[in-house]
């Protein structure tokens, strides 16, 4: 009878630890979809965080890589080296580019026998530049295509939505600001190097000689504010009086008005300033030519290739 | 090696358990069948011989009266140890009875585990190293009885464990990175925890008793790791490092150094 109910006694113990036994097989084992190597990076616009800048880029790419072709969604897989701890990316818009290198360490997560274990690329941090200490944020420096840098979530997966880095564009409000289309040209004399005020009795469009003049040589200046016209080229005439006659020399600028610039002011962004400024004469187009029979400028140079507003930087130097 | 000890040694506790009923059996000539009878025999404190001092108080002092010592294993990592192939887990434990209230208890185990994919060859993690934990419970039932016990606890835990992984990278297409395996350790990895216990300690035959119960066990310090630390000597399964609730079920044996000394129950009125 003690027997009997010894055993019992002993079978009704080992109850909690079948209970036990049982319980390890219903722990969870994640699925084995989450190994990834490539973050997914997105632009905003830090004055509407609403949604993703849908604007394209030139060239986007892994320093030293090929092209990174932009997801449906708007973002970018970024590739991440896997033998590395840091890759870097390039971002080329026309007229701009900005870089960005990634830090990372990678570990095994570790799932169990049904799922194995992978590779996880983890602890992003985003610095501006090559071996530069990683952090969570940084903000570029004035002008620079990207305001600010952020890590969003700093563990890569196989998800291709939930950005890891976003890339954060301070995008000119369009309603308050636009940008400048006054080409800015400065004389210099040629011999000594330095600005020089000048008078002409006109300076016009070539073609538009009857409008009104943009200048009418009522005032001297070493710089003036040439407005371009046309979408590609503009012919500006600098006409001086001598001996009653009309003296003209041309001056012929080429440029591009779909450029992403720099405010000059404010440091936003324009994706539709006007850049790649360029001389052009007797068909050639070059950011130098002289003119040692003048009639006015001995030399014409371009200093700057974006129109903005910081008169400091001509776009064009005119030696006299 | 380890495995081989491991299974002697559970075998052996069982061995003990029964050499230790048949001792019972033929010392009181009758086994105390309901543990319940044990606890509510007062008369039986009462005329323990207990060591007096001249006050004819306990000897020690007032508080800090020894009432045995017991010495156990959990039965859980050596049940883990038979059942699972790349499995070798034991401990020691051991607790000092203050009365029949207190219990400081100490515990020391080593634990070497390897989990293996057996369909692929792409995957094997292993975790080796040894834990201990030492703390206090109290018996909510020291009065009710001296042979089971129901007891709230409070511990303190470490782990030391060395663990490596053979693991299949993906590379990177872009940067021409083909798939590779991979091999990782990670050495001398500490971590440190809490536990709050309860348990429920029955007496199964005289001085063996089960001790089975819960501990929510609360991380205190879980450095990152490069490697998942999936399996933790003591913690056992890991899994995010949250904190969890685990399983204990321990085999106890008091060496009789001792009389368990409680006090007396308060006499029902007549």
């Amino acid at each position: 009878m003690n027997l009997m109910k010894l055993i019992k006694r002993g079978l009704w113990s080992l109850i909690p630890l079948s209970i036990f036994l049982a319980t390890p097989s219903c722990r969870d084992c994640d699925a084995y979809s989450n190994p990834s190597s490539y973050a997914v990076g997105a632009f905003y616009d830090k004055n509407d965080y609403s949604k993703v800048l849908t604007q394209d880029f030139e060239f986007v790419n892994g320093i030293d890589g090929p092209e990174i072709t932009k997801m449906a969604n708007g973002k970018y897989l970024l590739p991440l080296k896997v033998t590395s701890r840091e890759t870097g990316f390039s971002f080329v818009m026309p007229g701009m580019a900005d870089t960005t290198y990634i830090s990372y360490f990678t570990s095994v997560e570790v799932n169990g026998p049904d799922c194995g274990a992978y590779e996880q690329i983890t602890g992003l941090k985003v610095s501006p530049t090559e071996g530069g200490t990683g952090q969570d944020f940084y903000r570029g420096e004035f002008g620079a295509l990207f305001d600010s840098v952020i890590v969003a979530w700093p563990t890569v997966s196989a998800d291709t939505i939930s950005e890891n880095i976003r890339f954060i564009v301070d995008v000119c409000d369009a309603e308050e600001k636009s940008p400048s289309r006054n080409l800015i040209v400065t004389y210099f004399d040629i011999e000594t190097g330095n600005p020089r005020e000048e008078l002409f009795s006109e300076i016009f469009i070539k073609g538009r000689e009857n409008d009104d003049p943009i200048y009418d040589g009522s005032d001297r200046f070493s710089t003036i504010y040439l407005p371009l016209d046309g979408d590609e080229t503009t012919t500006f005439v600098f006409r001086q009086k001598i001996n009653g006659m009309n003296v003209d020399q041309e001056m012929k600028v080429v440029f591009n008005n779909t450029t992403t610039i720099s405010d000059d002011e404010t440091g936003c962004i324009f994706f539709n300033g006007t850049g790649d400024v360029l001389l052009e004469s007797g068909g050639v187009t070059g950011k130098e030519f002289e003119f040692p029979d003048g009639p006015h400028f001995k030399k014409m140079q371009i200093d700057r290739t974006t129109v903005n507003t910081n008169p400091s930087f001509p776009n064009v130097k005119l030696f006299i | 090696m380890l495995s081989y000890l491991s299974k002697i040694f559970t075998i052996a506790l069982f061995l003990l358990g029964g050499i230790s009923t048949a001792y019972a059996q033929n010392e009181s000539g009758e086994l105390n069948s309901d543990s319940t009878e044990i606890a509510q025999d007062s008369t039986e404190i009462e005329e323990e011989p207990w060591p007096l001092n001249k006050k004819g108080e306990p000897k020690g002092s007032e508080f800090f009266v020894l009432s045995g010592m017991r010495l156990g294993t959990d039965l859980r990592p050596l049940f883990q140890s038979m059942s699972e192939p790349n499995m070798n887990a034991y401990t020691f434990y051991a607790d000092i009875m203050i009365r029949n209230a207190f219990f400081l208890t100490g515990e020391y185990g080593m634990m070497d585990r390897t989990r293996e994919n057996p369909d692929a060859d792409f995957f094997r993690y292993r975790s080796n190293g040894s834990f201990y934990r030492f703390g206090i419970e109290y018996n909510v039932m020291k009065r009710a009885s001296v042979a089971n016990a129901l007891s709230f606890g409070f511990k303190y835990a470490n782990s030391t464990f060395d663990q490596s992984a053979d693991y299949y990278s993906s590379g990177n297409g872009y940067w021409e990175e083909g798939a590779t395996l991979k091999h990782l350790t990670e050495k001398n990895v500490n971590v440190d925890w809490y536990e709050i216990t309860v348990s429920l300690k029955l007496a199964i035959v005289q001085n063996l008793t089960l001790d089975f119960g819960f501990a929510y066990t609360i991380k205190k310090d879980f450095p990152p790791t490069a490697i998942t630390k999936s399996d933790i000597p003591g913690w056992y399964f890991n899994k995010d490092d949250r904190s969890r609730l685990n399983f204990q079920y321990r085999l106890l044996y008091r060496i009789p150094f001792w009389p368990i000394y409680t006090e007396p129950r308060q006499k029902k009125k007549q």
